[in-house]
């Protein structure tokens, strides 16, 4: 399987995660939105990874998402600070990009 | 292992590396599954354990809440040929509750056979159903998903034990 190939499937694999989490997230606890969404956007950096599109500053979120999404659920007060860290991280490194 | 040092320090592991799970060892994990106990010993379960890497990506579309890819998942289904009672009867309730059994079993099994497992509540049931051709009469409840693992993770906040517990009644806190 060549790269295109390989990054098609995996957007394929990406649009299906997509679909079942809209799906599961009308009915399981509303604590799980947060989580899918960082979900997505590890997946979506991992993605971004292998096309070799991260750069050190990115590749230092990547880093600090996945130890969430692979990590223990953390209270709502701890997740809340996190992400707001998390974001105003991002939306600092991508301003002299966009 | 002892086993109270495995309940201690047993973990929800989400990370995985690539390297496979024999047969062998998951025949075993699914033989301490189905050794836990069972309501009447009606044993209603099945085990549908998956190890293709295609299929297990495609499991990984449909299960929002596994992160990593494992070496091999293993869906723990409710036969309804051994619990037909509806939902909301007893029956059915102590049908759930031994598969919860057999979930803690696996993994504990897993755990001390230095493997890394998470369980995992959240997937699109009719795409679990279309991949895992699963029949009519088998209902995915849980999915575990293991592998080795990448490391150990810090294990969660637990609530204090003079919070859960109480001796002879309940006294209010």
């Amino acid at each position: 399987m060549n790269h295109g190939d390989e990054l098609s499937t995996e957007l394929l694999l990406l649009v299906g995660f997509l679909l079942t989490s809209a799906r599961g997230l009308v009915d399981e606890p509303q604590s799980y939105g947060p989580s899918r969404l960082l979900e997505a956007a590890g997946r979506v950096l991992a993605l971004m990874d292998q096309q070799g599109m991260l750069d050190a500053p990115l590749q230092a979120i990547r880093s600090d998402i996945d130890e969430e999404r692979f990590g223990p659920m953390k209270d709502e007060e701890v997740l809340v600070a996190r992400l707001d860290e998390l974001a105003l991280r991002w939306t600092e490194v991508i301003a002299t990009r966009v | 292992m002892e086993l109270l040092e495995a309940l201690r320090t047993r973990r929800s592991v989400r990370q995985w590396t690539p390297e496979p799970i024999s047969d062998q060892q998951l025949e075993r994990l699914v033989q301490a599954a189905a050794s836990a106990p069972s309501a009447g010993n009606r044993q209603p379960w099945a085990f549908v354990v998956v190890r293709e890497p295609g299929r297990i990506r495609r499991l990984r579309a449909a299960i929002p809440g596994m992160s990593g890819a494992p070496a091999a998942i293993v869906s723990i289904c409710l036969d309804r040929r051994r619990a037909d009672r509806e939902p909301g009867t007893t029956e059915y309730d102590m049908a759930l509750l031994t598969l919860g059994g057999a979930m803690q079993s696996l993994l504990l099994a897993a755990h001390t056979e230095q493997l890394g497992a998470c369980a995992l509540g959240s997937y699109h049931i009719p795409s679990i159903r279309s991949i895992l051709a699963l029949p009519e009469h088998l209902d995915p409840k849980l999915l575990i998903a293991l592998g080795h693992s990448v490391e150990q993770p810090d294990g969660p906040t637990m609530r204090p034990l003079s919070e859960i517990c109480f001796f002879e009644e309940v006294v209010a806190k």
